[in-house]
């Protein structure tokens, strides 16, 4: 079974003479359970494709099924109801500053009408210790480090058990060993889950914790360089 | 020559004042501007804080939150506002009531219908900016939250 799978994806900006052809019938699948990273040089499209699967944008032709749900003609319903089923990782955070860890992790909980506060909260509670923060789950985002923001956003991505993580450069804020830690850590914790994680990525220190390496150019999908 | 009962009398009165002579047509516009200058005050200060927090806005969408989900967040903002702006201004008419009767002797009163009239007011209000501040939700676009 494919988490993503795409076939003949087109996608371009603007209209007219003047529009601009990002993606150039594109196909790719993600089999569920795999992580996946997408490398490529900034301008060849890799974060459109990410905004595509992540249901974030419209699809313009082709075919984009991301966990059995098809995004062609797709509404704006559909694609949110799709959303709650993915879980986003940043390149910043994106924390909300006026909650606390555990509050910020339970977010991605309150829209489950199944559970109730207290569930909500417990579960967060859970994952930041799974994360490693069991300690700083009252603690506001500001005083936490670069590092461990980024694992209370990672624990905020598993929380509701997505069947698909999707992540946008997760270490461009991070120094290159905390980087490395926490993509690890994220590659443990969704193989624990059996999580389907589709990485974009410039960094190429944490290509080791990828089943499959993908790269992009001008567009397209090209066989990545050797590293 | 006119005979009215004291009850007559009293409604005359009121009405002399309320929609004959200047003082009632002048209180009454009043009224009005305040409405509006309130209404463009709770605008602003919605529309401020939802371009602050476009960011999380963004990111609370990219989670799947629905439109309708972050509507209501501003909508309790604006409520929040018009209950915070309501209080003191009661306790301030309170005062201003007291100084009043005590200086003009004509006996004012904060009665409870006329302070629910004027809550109705704020509230309608900060409902009107409320649902103007809600178009700004729309920049919040999810898709810029990757770039």
């Amino acid at each position: 079974m494919n988490a993503v799978e795409i076939r003949g994806l087109c996608h371009r900006y603007g209209s007219g003479p003047t529009a601009l052809t990002v993606l150039h019938d594109l196909d790719l699948a993600i089999p569920a359970g795999e992580v996946v990273l997408l490398t490529g040089p900034s301008g060849s499209g890799k974060t459109t494709l990410l905004t595509l699967i992540g249901a974030l944008r419209a699809v313009q032709t082709g075919s984009c099924r991301v966990l059995g749900t098809e995004l062609a003609q797709a509404d704006e319903r559909a694609r949110v109801a799709l959303r709650r089923r993915i879980g986003f990782i940043f390149q910043h955070h994106n924390l909300l500053g006026f909650l606390t860890a555990r509050e910020n992790v339970a977010m991605a909980l309150e829209l489950d009408p199944a559970l109730d506060e207290a569930e909500r909260l417990a579960r967060a509670d859970a994952m930041l210790a799974a994360v490693g923060l069991a300690d700083k789950a009252d603690a506001y985002p500001s005083v936490l480090s670069g590092g461990q923001r980024q694992r209370v956003a990672i624990a905020r991505a598993l929380v509701h058990e997505p069947g698909l993580i999707l992540a946008d450069e997760p270490t461009a804020a991070l120094d290159s060993r905390t980087g490395h830690e926490t993509m690890v850590l994220l590659q443990r914790l969704a193989k624990e889950r059996g999580r389907t994680v589709f990485i974009v990525t410039h960094d190429p220190r944490i290509h080791d914790i990828a089943d499959r390496i993908v790269a992009m150019e001008d567009g397209r999908l090209v066989e990545p360089a050797p590293h | 020559m006119r005979v009215f009962t004291r009850a007559e009398l009293a409604q005359f009165e009121r009405d002399y004042w309320a929609n004959v002579a200047p003082i009632g047509f002048i209180f009454g516009l009043g009224v009005a501007i305040g409405l509006v200058v309130g209404c463009v005050i709770v605008y602003q200060i919605l529309f401020s804080d939802i371009s602050r927090h476009l960011g999380e806005y963004a990111t609370l969408k990219a989670m799947g939150y629905t439109d309708g989900y972050l509507a209501r967040v501003v909508m309790s903002a604006a409520l929040i506002l018009a209950v915070l702006g309501f209080l003191p201004g009661l306790v301030l008419s309170f005062g201003l009531y007291e100084i009043a009767s005590a200086q003009i002797f004509i006996p004012l009163h904060m009665t409870l219908p006329r302070a629910s009239f004027v809550f109705g007011l704020i509230f309608a209000m900060c409902v009107v900016s409320g649902l103007i501040a809600i178009r700004k939700l729309r920049d919040a676009d999810p898709a810029d939250m990757f770039r």
